[in-house]
């Protein structure tokens, strides 16, 4: 209820206090959706910006029902943007998340966990990330997949499977 | 290695920052501010019972104005169709595909109004727009015209019982200004249809009978009521009624006597007279003869208080004269007829 009442009075009023609000309920999410996507905490960090500005932009002009699934599909945008933007600039993309795999050094926990997750499909990623990084609850990840509950604990029950035959195969 | 000793681990590397752990949302959203002109005020924010109150308007007014105004356009299009419908039915014929919308449409009226002086108004109202139709037909070159006159002439003699038996309602009440206010209404309407008899080319016979019949039983319902009750209105209706059958008896005698003499001097002038016609003339000026001296008698005994009587005198006399004019108008035929080259 309390984001619809902040949804309205941003589309309404352009109240920029609301939609800080807004940013401190979601932030921290996109922002490691963008940390697992793009290269490096600059690149996130930009990304993040203009996601919200887009979000921003959007929220003003129309009603939406729900935020999450809007700001994950802008940031989604972002991310295709900035490597098709970097194609023209510089590499081909598939060469340039290659090179990016390849920087990575499977030293430790915390590479195999983000080399693990490199690896799982978005919607995945983004279950998991929710659910374990983020604490949200079920209920909250499945509103952000846009998917029941049921389906979504079926998501994160197999991505931590497959997780764990990562860490046990690493052993 | 279990399941929920991966979650755990996971959990535990949540704030490293190579996950994207021990994000600083305040710094993040400074960053943006400064990069979009944002206004910079991260303080705890709370809705007031207004924003609940204005978003609750907001959502209660779209959930009720939308379907109203769905409704109401609706609506809007049902009622200006009917009003068109209805509006191109009033010039529709017996016969034609809207009539029965006209009807519907009078009939609803008629439910809709509430008094018996009100109804008979209308009914006089919609005995004028039968008389239309009757002379609509009459000129008209429809193949089943004979039928459709027929249908229009009962139409309209239905809606002329319709307005003296609604007379009759008022009169059992015992309104005597009622009475004379609506018998006076249904006389100007009367005229009126007299009015448009005149004009019309087809036979119209059986029509102005029915007209003469209507007048003949508004007066006699305004008798009925003098009977029981005299009163001032009542009598002043009589009167006038008196009056101007008194006068419209004077004006046609004249004409029917100016039309015979006129008769007479054409035939002498082309020695076309026979005994036949000269009889049949002189039984017509025997017949009105005395008319003026029976006006004269009725106005003795309608000052008596004998007014039934009257009337009924000068009914009798208003269809002698009718005789008498269709005899003249027989006779100017065949004058014509012999004397045109």
């Amino acid at each position: 209820m309390q984001e619809k009442i902040l949804l309205f009075k941003i589309r309404t009023r352009r109240d920029e206090k609301a939609f800080a609000k807004i940013y401190e309920q979601h932030a921290s999410a996109v922002h490691r959706f963008l940390l697992a996507k793009l290269p490096s905490h600059e690149d996130a960090e930009d990304a993040l910006s203009t996601t919200f500005l887009r979000v921003w932009n959007y929220l003003t002009s129309s009603e939406v029902e729900k935020v999450s699934g809007l700001i994950f599909t802008i940031a989604r945008g972002v991310v295709s943007e900035f490597y098709r933007t970097k194609r023209i600039e510089t590499t081909p993309i598939e060469e340039d998340v290659a090179d990016k795999n390849e920087t990575i050094e499977i030293t430790g926990e915390i590479s195999l966990i983000k080399k693990a997750l490199d690896e799982m499909d978005e919607e995945t990623q983004l279950a998991l990330t929710l659910r374990f990084f983020e604490g949200k609850k079920v209920s909250e990840v499945a509103d952000h997949l846009q998917k029941s509950e049921s389906a979504t604990r079926m998501i994160i029950h197999r991505a931590t499977k497959k997780l764990r035959a990562k860490f046990e195969k690493k052993l | 290695m279990t399941n929920r000793e991966i979650i755990k681990l996971i959990k535990g590397l949540k704030n490293d920052p190579e996950l994207g752990g021990a994000f600083d949302v305040k710094k993040s959203w400074k960053n943006f501010v400064e990069k979009y002109d944002f206004e910079n005020d991260f303080s705890d924010y709370k809705l007031s019972w207004r924003d609940y109150l204005e978003y609750f308007t907001h959502v209660g007014s779209k959930a009720v104005l939308k379907p109203a105004g769905a409704l109401a356009s609706v609506f809007v299009l049902v009622f200006a169709g009917w009003i068109s419908m209805v509006n191109v039915s009033l010039a529709s014929l017996p016969g034609d595909f809207l009539y029965p919308v006209k009807l519907a449409t009078e009939r609803t009226q008629l439910i809709l109004t509430a008094t018996s002086g009100q109804r008979a108004r209308l009914h006089a109202e919609f005995a004028g727009r039968r008389l239309d139709e009757a002379m609509g037909i009459s000129t008209s070159t429809r193949s089943n015209k004979d039928e459709l006159m027929k249908t229009a002439v009962d139409n309209f003699r239905s809606e002329v019982v319709s307005v003296t038996d609604e007379l009759k309602n008022v009169s059992s009440v015992g309104d005597a200004q009622a009475v004379t206010d609506l018998a006076e209404a249904v006389d100007r309407k009367a005229e009126e249809y007299s009015a448009v008899i005149n004009q019309s080319s087809g036979d119209v016979t059986e029509v102005t009978a029915v007209v003469v019949e209507a007048q003949e039983q508004v007066t006699e319902t305004v008798v009925d009521e003098h009977e029981t009750q005299p009163q001032q209105e009542t009598e002043r209706y009589l009167d006038t009624a008196f009056q101007k059958d008194a006068a419209d008896i004077r004006d046609r005698v004249d004409m029917v006597n100016v039309r015979l003499n006129r008769i007479e001097t054409v035939l002498a002038d082309h020695n076309l007279s026979t005994v036949d016609v000269s009889k049949t003339i002189e039984i017509t000026r025997v017949a009105i003869k005395d008319f003026e001296e029976k006006i004269q008698d009725f106005s003795g005994i309608f000052s008596a208080g004998g007014y039934r009587t009257v009337f009924e005198r000068i009914s009798e006399m208003k269809v002698v004269l009718t005789n008498a004019e269709i005899v003249v108008a027989d006779l100017e035929i065949m004058v014509t007829t012999q004397t045109s080259p």
